[in-house]
């Protein structure tokens, strides 16, 4: 199945996990890609660095719904989608890392999905101590 | 298979403006496989304009615009209904599909990493949500 996830946050700490993917036990997960936009206003500030991270860990945060590609379809979602971290979870094994300019759009496509195994989480982290709003859109399949 | 584009020019007035929105014919899937987006503001140190996919129960009050097929060649009619620039915003709105940033002097070229799909008779609309309003220019690629 495959579903989309959206968020848009303002950071407040960091590193802050903006959003966090549980695969469903026995069920593997791939995050396919994502299109991530930055709503700053001070140019001339350094970029600001994000990592995909395996996490062992939930931290405080909030369980969201994706939303089905196929609306007609009547199997639901099984992964579990967690954002709005008030504290950080566990773990920091970087899988992927880059960083954006504070105005730009980044319409992130992996050479390889990362792959989610039964169980396991991933998060998705903001690394600066310049705040400003991220707008995120994830490709996910299950 | 039939695919076509829609270009449309539009400076929206208020905050959120569905710039566009696809009504699927009543026995079709619509795929939104693109879109190119353009804005044409001036003021660089201006925060971006966020865009967002949402379904929509209604049509609101928007411009008709027709589409143009890829393959003009083709006998068969296109069944979807596509609008354009809301003076009255459809109603609706949940869930958001997908979201996302642009600063008001880029283009975006959105290739999806899987296509928005509608089922038969859905309404998808695209929406401009700032009170800073520039320019858009923009072409949608769909299929059904």
């Amino acid at each position: 199945m495959k579903f989309y996830v959206t968020e848009t946050k303002t950071p407040t700490s960091n590193p802050q996990t903006l959003i966090q993917v549980l695969a469903p036990t026995n069920t593997r997960v791939r995050i396919l890609g994502a299109e991530i936009g930055l709503r700053g206003s001070t140019p001339a500030t350094t970029p600001i660095a994000f990592d995909w991270v395996i996490q062992t860990s939930a931290g405080t945060s909030t369980a969201i719904t994706g939303q089905k590609r196929d609306r007609g379809c009547d199997e639901s979602i099984r992964a579990t989608i967690l954002t709005d971290f008030s504290a950080e979870p566990t773990g920091t094994t970087q899988v992927v890392t880059f960083s954006m300019h504070q105005q730009a759009m980044y319409p992130w496509r992996p050479r390889i999905p990362i792959l989610v195994k039964g169980g396991e989480r991933v998060g998705l982290r903001y690394r600066s101590a310049t705040y400003v709003e991220t707008v995120l859109t994830l490709y996910v399949e299950e | 298979m039939l695919k076509y584009t829609l270009d449309y020019t539009c400076t929206p007035a208020a905050n959120p403006t569905t710039i566009f929105q696809v009504l699927a014919g009543s026995a079709v899937y619509v795929h939104i496989t693109g879109i190119d987006l353009s804005l044409r503001g001036a003021s660089p140190a201006t925060a971006p304009v966020p865009f967002d996919w949402v379904v929509q129960s209604t049509a609101g009050t928007m411009t008709s615009q027709t589409p143009v097929r890829q393959d003009r060649g083709l006998t068969k009619t296109i069944s979807s209904t596509c609008t354009v620039n809301a003076t009255v915003e459809p109603g609706g709105n949940t869930p958001t599909i997908w979201v996302c940033s642009l600063h008001q002097q880029a283009t975006l070229y959105w290739r999806p990493v899987f296509p928005i799909r509608l089922e038969p008779s859905e309404r998808v609309g695209l929406r401009y949500r700032s009170s800073t309003y520039v320019e858009v220019a923009f072409t949608i690629y769909l299929e059904e």
